[in-house]
């Protein structure tokens, strides 16, 4: 089987100029896959955190620890972000396949 | 060793990429060992050592990132999926959406403030007609006993 025919084991966007940072200097990454959406936030100053929602279940694991509601809601308002403030041609989106 | 291939992708629309082989992408080897990508491989429960190949797109269809909106605050669970259809109402035709736990507790708290209320029908007569409910009172109010939830079940929309 080809990668061609093979689904990723994730897909993750992020800025193709590395460089690039949101209006408010912060970083995001976005990633998913058919069980997970994954978001990573770097912002400008404070700590990185890195959101995991289970599609199945709906918890979400914030920086490998449980999270709540109320991380949800921040994890939405950062894609929120994420999305309004980007356009579809800066981005690139790396495919992941892995040996299994 | 990260290879790639020149492919096109099945989940984003055509009109909005191209695709590269990543064979030497300075981009992708860099991702790759940043504190970021693998905090997010991670979270696939994929090692950076089991990555046999990276493809890359330009560009993304924000559609994908629509995602957003399946991270759910609440999940209808079988308790109150039965207590629904045992009252004759749809899933589909009831949509609480919350922002948070203690929005949760506000709206249970307002909830049990109105059923207490109906012990007294001026009392509820004025709550509804300030809500803008005119319909006959004693088929407004339903009582979810599993869950405590009490549904205001038709003019719901109008709360």
């Amino acid at each position: 089987m080809t990668k061609q025919d093979s689904k990723p084991q994730a897909r993750i966007v992020q800025f193709a100029d590395e460089t690039k940072t949101l209006p408010d200097g912060s970083k995001m990454i976005y990633a998913e896959n058919d069980d997970k959406i994954v978001l990573y936030h770097q912002p400008s100053f404070g700590v990185t955190m890195t959101y995991s929602y289970d599609r199945e279940t709906g918890k979400i694991i914030v920086n490998g620890k449980e999270g709540t509601n109320i991380d949800k809601r921040t994890m939405i308002k950062l894609g929120s972000y994420f999305i309004q403030n980007s356009k579809e041609d800066e981005f690139v989106t790396l495919n992941v396949f892995t040996k299994k | 060793m990260i290879h790639g291939s020149a492919n096109s992708s099945q989940q984003l629309p055509q009109s909005s990429f191209s695709n590269v082989n990543v064979s030497n992408s300075p981009l992708v080897q860099k991702s790759l060992n940043s504190s970021g990508f693998k905090n997010i491989l991670n979270c696939f429960g994929i090692k950076t050592s089991d990555v046999s190949g990276v493809q890359k797109d330009f560009g993304v269809s924000l559609k994908m990132m629509e995602s957003f909106k399946d991270v759910q605050m609440i999940q209808v669970n079988q308790s109150k999926a039965s207590a629904l259809a045992a009252m004759g109402i749809e899933n589909a035709s009831l949509a609480l959406v919350m922002q948070s736990e203690e929005e949760i507790k506000l709206l249970k708290k307002r909830l049990k403030e109105i059923k207490e209320s109906t012990l007294d029908k001026k009392a509820i007569a004025k709550l509804l007609a300030e809500l803008g409910i005119s319909q006959n009172l004693d088929s407004l109010v339903f009582t979810d006993e599993t869950g405590g939830l009490y549904i205001i079940q038709s003019q719901f929309e109008n709360l």
